[in-house]
């Protein structure tokens, strides 16, 4: 069971949360056909400053008359000041934010969620399992542990999507890999539908055998569709994963960001959750004892 | 606490105090429904009600309402400006809703534009006596101690008038004459008697206490949730008028001209099918059992843990309003007549 003190994250300081920060778009780039990401700077730098998050947490950007969409931020929570985020054109909000151009202004709140307590895992071998839209939040954690290098064992990243167009970052994972594989560090990317070239094929549990680090003294962190994270919780375990080092993070509909508005809720009855501050991320206890988590 | 006789002589006089002090609400009864309403005519205030339409929640959580505006220089809040709402007529499980509700939004995380309306509302509650539909015994809100301003008690021929905070205490002090502190031992006698007569006159009890855990431990029993997701009609009723259901949906409105934005937020209900839908149009409930399972659950079992007391108060609204009797009694009883069937034949 993970302590009282990492299960929720209540954000402070203003007294109005739901105020915004003005914030610049800086750079747009373009990922995959559906996913853009966007680097952005605080208008007012003193709040830049101040700013930190930690990898796994999300902001709430907001596009006045447009709405507010739950974005993770993808980039390292060791660089202060600017924050990246990979967004994919799915609904109302975001088709408008793929409209945005250097300039441009948003408002940005956050940052909300309890994001994932890397402090459990200095001193541990780290995996790191990405399906699709899941490498976002595990970049921010991938980069992290690579900007703290000294402070991990081994690490394994897993990079999976359905098609070689869609698998994100791809591009950037390719070319770390020689820096990585001189700080021990396995990179390992699979195409599930297609064979590609360069790629391994299937789905990520099917490469489990590949990862080079010892299943001992490892923690393991997961992101992609509910349905991963069932046959991965199988094969992590019977390779003798130690089940309460397992973190996963979950989406959901989180149009506050602060528990108030209810959309978010998982489960049911005393393992009840609020996804936007008892989460996105999740323990294995609490994937367990709260039913209707992996749905 | 402090306590007072109000004679029912002097109530229309206490009524136009209250008016000074603020804008006055009371129950009204419009159509077939009585709601509080803002009372510029003390005649169409009347006491002798059950529930109104939607509880206390109307003024602290309305319907909807402005957040924020953005316009062209940047973004500003919207927050109700330092007015004094007073309310009339609250019944016990009216305030026993509002004081989940302030444990939620005044809690760890304050939400601003909850605080402000808070703040400025004044409440005056009034007893009241139950019909078929109030389970405020079951439930253990026919009482209330605290979480009202002033609480009045209807007797023959006076009120008794319960003071629950300071606010309450200014409104009295700034009419002393109107109020005496003595009370007779006669005037107990009376109260007891019509607290004893309010009792017996609650005719629908439920298992209340065991419900908790019930719908805990039946929560995969899909075919007993069937039974009441087949019939409901995710109209979301049963929300809106639930004096603590409070979850809210944000939108944007771009005003007509298009300088200018409102960010509104208006009443969202677990029963309505958009509710749990994301980016991509992934459903996490997509059927109507689910979504009745959260409803239940969330009601009765969640708000324990999370706050010590099930969000239900026994209030009724549901049994009243539900157009297809799907409500805390139907699905109470339903759930502990099918654990009843067991223990019979299994001779538990």
């Amino acid at each position: 069971m993970t302590e009282e003190s990492h299960r929720r994250y209540i954000p402070d300081g203003q007294d109005n949360l739901y105020d915004t920060h003005k914030c610049r778009v800086l750079r747009v780039y373009k990922q995959t056909e559906m996913d853009k990401v966007f680097l952005f700077r605080f208008v007012d730098q003193e709040v830049g400053k101040n700013w930190k998050f930690k990898p796994g947490q999300f902001v709430e950007l907001s596009l006045p008359g447009i709405g507010e969409v739950p974005i993770s931020i993808c980039s390292s929570a060791m660089r202060i000041g600017f924050f990246q985020l990979c967004i994919r054109k799915a609904g109302r909000v975001t088709t408008k934010i793929h409209e945005l151009k250097p300039g441009d202004i948003v408002g940005i709140r956050g940052p909300y969620g309890n994001g994932f307590p890397m402090e459990k895992f200095f001193g541990r071998n780290l995996l790191l399992v990405a399906a699709g839209l899941g490498m976002a939040p595990l970049r921010s954690v991938f980069l992290y542990a690579i900007d703290n290098r000294w402070r991990f064992g081994d690490i394994t990243i897993i990079n999976s999507a359905k098609y070689e167009r869609e698998l994100l970052f791809a591009r950037e994972l390719e070319a770390m890999r020689d820096i990585a594989e001189a700080e021990n560090i396995q990179i390992i990317q699979t195409v599930t539908r297609e064979d590609s070239p360069n790629r391994l094929k299937g789905r990520a549990s099917e490469h489990l055998d590949k990862v080079m680090i010892d299943p001992k003294n490892s923690t393991v962190a997961l992101c992609g569709p509910p349905r991963m994270y069932k046959s991965m919780f199988e094969k992590l375990v019977e390779m003798n994963y130690d089940p309460r080092r397992i973190f996963v993070t979950l989406e959901r509909r989180m149009k506050c960001g602060i528990g108030k508005c209810g959309h978010c809720n998982l489960g049911n009855s005393t393992s009840w959750k609020y996804a936007c501050i008892d989460g996105p991320v999740f323990d294995y206890y609490d994937i367990i004892s709260t039913p209707g988590m992996l749905e | 606490m402090k306590t007072y006789k109000l004679m029912k002589e002097d109530f229309p006089q206490f009524l136009s105090l209250l008016q000074e002090k603020g804008n006055l609400y009371g129950p009204v009864k419009s159509k077939n429904h009585y709601s509080f309403e803002k009372i510029d005519d003390l005649s169409k205030l009347t006491f002798d009600y059950t529930r109104t339409l939607m509880g206390l929640k109307k003024f602290v959580t309305p319907p909807k309402y402005k957040v924020k505006h953005f316009d062209k220089s940047g973004s500003e809040d919207v927050i109700p400006e330092d007015e004094t709402n007073i309310v009339i007529g609250a019944h016990p499980c009216d305030i026993h809703a509002m004081k989940i509700l302030d444990k939620l939004f005044l809690g760890q995380i304050k939400d601003p534009y909850y605080k402000k309306r808070r703040e400025n509302l004044v409440i005056v509650g009034h007893s009241c006596l139950p019909d078929e539909n109030c389970l405020c015994t079951s439930t253990g809100t026919d009482m209330v101690s605290d979480g009202f301003d002033l609480f009045l008690t209807e007797l023959q021929d006076f009120y008794l008038v319960w003071v629950g905070s300071s606010k309450g205490l200014f409104i009295i002090m700034s009419s002393e004459d109107l109020f005496n502190d003595k009370i007779e031992m006669c005037d107990i006698a009376e109260y007891t008697s019509w607290q004893e007569n309010r009792q017996n006159s609650f005719k629908t009890t439920i298992p209340f206490h065991l419900m908790p855990d019930i719908v805990h431990l039946i929560y995969e029993e899909d075919e007993l949730w069937d039974q009441f997701g087949e019939k409901c009609l995710s109209c979301g009723t049963c929300s809106l008028v639930c004096p603590t259901c409070n979850c809210f949906n944000v939108e944007d409105k771009i005003l007509i001209h298009a300088d200018e934005v409102v960010r509104e937020r208006m009443l969202d209900s677990c029963t309505l099918p958009y509710y749990s839908v994301v980016a991509g149009d992934h459903d996490f409930r997509p059927d109507r059992t689910k979504r009745l399972k959260l409803y239940y659950t969330h009601k009765l079992k969640e708000y324990i843990g999370k706050w010590g007391q099930p969000a239900c108060v026994g209030c009724g609204r549901c049994v009243t309003y539900c157009p297809v009797g799907i409500n805390v009694k139907t699905v109470s009883n339903a759930f502990y007549e099918a654990i009843q069937c067991v223990r019979e034949v299994k001779k538990i």
